[in-house]
């Protein structure tokens, strides 16, 4: 048997972070989750980190457009953003990770930032 | 809302990338101003072209002048020549004694890096409350943090938390730059305003560190530099224009 679901006034409340890879060359997921989970563990601690309740959506990240959703605490968001901020190389390119948006749900995330999005360095 | 960066490198002080990179980057990542930062011994006379590039981009480019001195005399003769060149004047910190004259300087626009190289936060009581008088902001750089890891990275972010929160408790201005020295230290404003919101102050708060309060800074010392702000008198062109057609029409 499995435990039963929470209901919705228990469940801990959750934002979705919709992040776009400025970067030299093309870069993958592996090496965005790795980067994103090094800089978080580093800047927040193993506390820290906990509480955020971090979570990076594999099947949401658009290897094109190279966006991606993070699932995170409603209270945490500041402190993911900060973290995303020292990411500096992902793989062996240079990288900035900026922040498009953050959204109540992934279907919003997805509709508002992702869909909407250009490619990289299209006019 | 507009994100302007204060704290900018280029190769010709120090940084590693040229002018045009920078203003790419600066457009990349949804930048509105970006402050170029030149020694105050420097001339500042190319800069007329790099802002005409930066304009076909959208970006407002600010000059910066960046005052490195040894001593105070040194200090206080190098920003009263910076400041009819420049549209702001930073003082490059970490000595207290040229911490706490900056502080007290009222034609010192920012204080950069306080703590810069120090055991201690490098601001006391006096200083901050001289700064709020004389309207000097104190710098958040980013890039003391992202060049520094663990032990170091812990210290300098603490420095920094006890000089936000003095500034928190007697109302003198902060605010957070990227310190950056290439183009891939650059950072959205947003994403550096969460550091001010990480040591204690409220987010809009922080989000005006690196938006409202840099833009209302530029905007003051462009109107000085133009002649149309002295202290204590304002020239408003909407009302001289008024007065004008009045006087025809009589």
């Amino acid at each position: 048997m499995e435990p039963k679901r929470l209901p919705p006034s228990l469940r801990t409340k959750s934002r979705y972070i919709v992040f776009e890879v400025i970067s030299d060359g093309k870069v993958v997921f592996e090496d965005v989750q790795k980067a994103i989970w090094n800089s978080v563990a580093e800047w927040l601690g193993e506390l820290g980190s906990s509480e955020a309740r971090l979570w990076i959506v594999k099947n949401m990240y658009n290897d094109d457009k190279q966006i991606g959703i993070i699932k995170c605490s409603h209270d945490r968001v500041e402190h993911i953003r900060s973290s995303l901020a020292f990411v500096k190389i992902i793989g062996e390119t240079h990288a900035i990770i900026r922040i498009l948006g953050v959204s109540g749900t992934i279907k919003s995330a997805s509709l508002k930032y992702v869909e909407a999005a250009k490619l990289p360095y299209a006019n | 809302m507009s994100y302007y960066d204060l704290h900018i490198h280029v190769k010709d002080s120090g940084g590693e990338d040229s002018v045009n990179d920078i203003i790419s980057m600066a457009s990349r990542i949804g930048l509105k101003g970006i402050g170029i930062v030149l020694h105050a011994e420097q001339p500042f006379g190319e800069f007329s072209d790099y802002k005409k590039r930066a304009e076909e981009k959208g970006i407002d480019l600010v000059s910066v002048a960046l005052v490195q001195a040894k001593s105070v005399n040194e200090m206080q003769n190098l920003v009263s020549k910076a400041r009819s060149k420049a549209e702001i004047v930073a003082v490059y910190g970490g000595d207290y004694d040229i911490n706490r004259a900056a502080c007290e300087n009222p034609m010192v626009d920012i204080l950069l890096h306080p703590e810069h190289g120090r055991l201690d936060s490098g601001l006391d009581h006096i200083c901050v409350r001289s700064a709020a008088d004389n309207n000097v902001a104190i710098e958040i750089n980013f890039h003391e943090l992202l060049e520094s890891y663990r032990k170091r990275r812990i210290r300098i972010f603490a420095k920094m938390k006890q000089n936000i929160l003095l500034c928190k408790k007697f109302g003198a201005k902060f605010l957070v730059t990227s310190g950056a020295v290439s183009k891939w230290d650059m950072r959205f404003g947003r994403e550096l305003a969460a550091l001010p919101f990480l040591m204690g102050i409220e987010l809009g708060q922080s989000i005006e560190s690196a938006s409202t309060f840099p833009v209302e800074l530029v905007r003051l010392n462009r109107e000085k530099l133009a002649g149309k702000r002295w202290e204590g008198v304002v020239i408003h062109e909407d009302l001289t224009e008024f007065t004008k057609d009045e006087e025809n029409e009589v």
